[in-house]
């Protein structure tokens, strides 16, 4: 199955700015989370210990924050987006 | 003068422009327990001083400056001021915010705010030097634009001690309907209350203040040192706001939400058509701090007076047609307004154009909303050359975008007017069915996010008691960035949210002085302890301080019902009630407003046609209104 990430802020300069992941079946937000925290060496920028997002990223599903719905322990679909942001405020 | 300070000095100015006369009188004390200060105060005041039907644009009309009780003291972003009159723009109630440091030295002088009234009959100024006021001749200076008049009269005036102004630039003086008011570059932007003061002849306030020190303001100066360790310590904890952390505020600015608002599809883009710009991130916060933005150390950034954020930032242009320009910002709401609202990436073409805005006294989102419609009306065939100038308005052509804010801010040609009043106005003169999209409520542009991609915004921008306003309240943190998310695609809550938003700001924020960015680090419960430490007032617990808000609230909304407005008038254009929203995560969604007005007036305690109903007034005190609204008692 296959995503597609686009990454912002910080983590844009560590992973590039829009990328296709190939996750199994049946993974969630928080398995492709620790993969790419894998792959930048530093999983703590996107996951706690506990499985829970970092303090300092912000994960949009499609454009719905993952928040909504814990939608973070579903499982993705073949070609959704996830949007990776740091914390944002002002206006 | 207070025996004791509250926050409040305990004195007003109110000033004549009409025979020149200055009178000193008590702050209404009574009012700040019922009120506060800033908004709140002054809705009070204007409410009782203004007649409905004022001509916004009369002699009749008034400004009030005001500031809160923590303007001037060690709150961490006390240095707030507003400006509150009946909107030329709207006709609705105003007020404008700013922050600086013109609001804490008006303080130091010893007032809490000023009243101005009447018009005089020549340009003039007020000049305040502690308790010396006078009305000084302004005609040397009437035509200047704001940055000239600023460093002009600082420069005069700088024998009498640190002179902090606030002014007009030729815009107000010509009455364009989007001409703010600017102090330290920065402006009481939107609903034209820069021209109430060009109707007025008055070009500028300049203020001397060094006869109180922050410390004395407060009744309880160690409870208060004790509650503001507590707000500083969140600024330096939050992530946004954190400068140790690298926060996306401290760091870009306001302009740090871009790639967020954009991934939610709530970015408008090409006058509201659809909801992500495709050149975002050439655009974005980033693009500007690597491209634009000097370093934030760089001594020409000027933060608020007591800010321990400090979102400010300076882009300087060096190289090209605009080589030269130095722009205090630009900001988020700015990039948005010039930038995809206009089919614009050309970051030069963005800040040129917020110079220019702040160089004639414009309010840039207003201006940017108006040009991008004008652009789809020159698309559609509905305006040509011969109504612009000759400029070809087309989407993406930024050199003629910045031409259209050029002679906007001299009211030159039928562009500059066109541009110089709005869009409501603009979209009246072009008709053919051009109000469906005029993204306005009430007459004042939409700011930069889609009401289509969260309902909780779309109710915010009706309802708002000065039009469209993205923070009355800001439920974009919630439904589009994930803080405490809210599905921005549903109704549920929206109203309750809403209300509890609305009256929140009115009272924690706009009321008492602070910004209303640190309520990114903090919240009410934060503030007011602060607030009861500065003025010793008492307040049972949050829901009897949150009942001033609510008191604001509904007497903003007496003041838009004394002059007619009602549910009709809490209304979005048919592109946000019609037409289906493009882009995720809200792709074919309206606002679905009625169902959320239904229940928002409910729970506000007002008919069904958003009128606050007589005992609600009653029970929040506020028998004046309810007397002019629903007579006398039954």
């Amino acid at each position: 199955m296959k995503v597609r990430v686009r990454a912002f802020g910080g983590l844009k300069k560590l992973l590039g700015h829009q990328f296709e992941v190939d996750l199994e079946g049946d993974s969630k937000v928080e398995d492709l989370l620790r993969l790419l925290g894998r792959r930048i060496d530093s999983p703590s920028k996107l996951l706690t210990p506990e499985g829970e997002l970092a303090e300092n990223l912000s994960v949009l599903l499609n454009g719905l924050s993952v928040n909504v719905g814990k939608k973070s322990r579903e499982p993705l679909s073949e070609g959704d987006v996830v949007s990776l942001l740091p914390p944002a405020g002002g206006g | 003068m207070a025996d004791r300070m509250s926050g409040f000095t305990g004195r007003m100015l109110r000033i004549n422009l009409t025979d020149g006369s200055v009178e000193r009188e008590d702050t209404d004390l009574d009012a700040t327990r019922k009120f506060l200060g800033g908004k709140g105060y002054a809705v009070n005041l204007l409410f009782r001083e203004l007649k409905a039907g004022t001509d916004p644009l009369g002699e009749e009309n008034k400004i009030v400056f005001m500031t809160g009780p923590l303007t001037g003291t060690r709150a961490p972003t006390g240095n707030r001021f507003c400006v509150c009159t009946k909107s030329p723009l709207t006709g609705t109630w105003l007020d404008a915010h700013c922050g600086g440091t013109w609001g804490p030295v008006l303080k130091w002088a010893g007032y809490d705010g000023l009243v101005v009234e009447g018009r005089s009959d020549r340009p003039r100024y007020i000049y305040i030097r502690n308790d010396d006021v006078e009305l000084r001749d302004a005609e040397w200076i009437w035509g200047g634009d704001t940055f000239t008049v600023e460093r002009f009269l600082k420069d005069k005036h700088s024998r009498d001690g640190d002179p902090k102004l606030l002014e007009i630039g030729p815009a107000g003086e010509g009455m364009a309907l989007l001409a703010n008011i600017i102090s330290d570059v920065r402006a009481a932007g939107r609903g034209g209350a820069g021209a109430v003061m060009g109707s007025k002849n008055l070009k500028a306030i300049v203020v001397v203040g060094d006869s109180i020190r922050p410390e004395d303001l407060v009744h309880d100066p160690a409870e208060f040192r004790k509650a503001i360790r507590g707000a500083y310590k969140k600024v330096a904890d939050d992530y946004r706001t954190s400068r140790r952390k690298g926060g996306g505020l401290v760091y870009k600015g306001t302009s740090n939400i871009i790639d967020g608002i954009n991934e939610a599809g709530g970015w408008p883009t090409r006058n509201f058509q659809t909801g992500s710009f495709d050149r975002v991130l050439e655009v974005d916060g980033d693009a500007f701090s690597e491209n634009l933005y000097s370093p934030r150390e760089s001594p020409g950034t000027r933060p608020c007076w007591n800010c321990p954020i400090t979102c400010a930032h300076v882009s300087v242009i060096k190289k090209g047609r605009w080589a030269g320009t130095v722009d205090e910002g630009p900001e988020y709401e700015t990039i948005w307004a010039f930038g995809p609202q206009c089919d614009v990436s050309d970051r030069e073409a963005i800040a040129r154009a917020d110079y220019l805005c702040d160089y004639y006294g414009l309010d840039t989102i207003s201006v940017g909303n108006t040009i991008g419609f004008l652009m789809e009306c020159f698309e559609r065939g509905m305006i040509t050359e011969e109504d612009t100038d000759g400029v070809e308005l087309k989407f993406g052509n930024a050199l003629g975008m910045v031409e259209a804010v050029e002679k906007a801010g001299v009211m030159s040609g039928d562009l500059g007017k066109l541009v110089g009043n709005g869009v409501q106005r603009a979209s009246e003169q072009i008709g053919q069915g051009s109000s469906s999209f005029a993204m306005h409520t009430k007459g004042l542009e939409f700011p930069a996010y889609m009401p289509r991609a969260a309902q909780g915004l779309g109710l915010s921008y009706a309802r708002s008691d000065r039009g469209a306003c993205h923070l009355r309240p800001w439920t974009v943190g919630r439904e589009m960035l994930g803080f405490d998310a809210m599905d921005p695609r549903t109704t549920e809550g929206k109203a309750q949210e809403v209300k509890d938003g609305t009256e929140n700001i009115a009272v924690t924020w706009d009321s008492s002085g602070l910004c209303l960015l640190s309520s990114y680090a903090y919240g009410d419960d934060i503030v007011l302890p602060i607030i009861i430490a500065a003025t010793g007032y008492t307040f049972a617990n949050k829901d009897d301080f949150m009942l001033v808000g609510e008191r604001i609230n509904n007497l903003t909304r007496a003041f838009n019902v004394r002059e007619g407005f009602s549910r009709k008038d809490d209304t979005l254009p048919d592109r946000c009630l019609k037409e289906p929203h493009d882009t995720n995560p809200c792709k074919g969604m309206v606002v679905k407003l009625d169902e959320m007005l239904d229940e928002y007036y409910a729970l506000c305690g007002w008919d069904q046609d958003g009128i606050p109903k007589r005992e609600k007034l009653i029970d929040l005190g506020l028998d004046l209104a309810s007397e002019q609204i629903h007579g006398g008692a039954d």
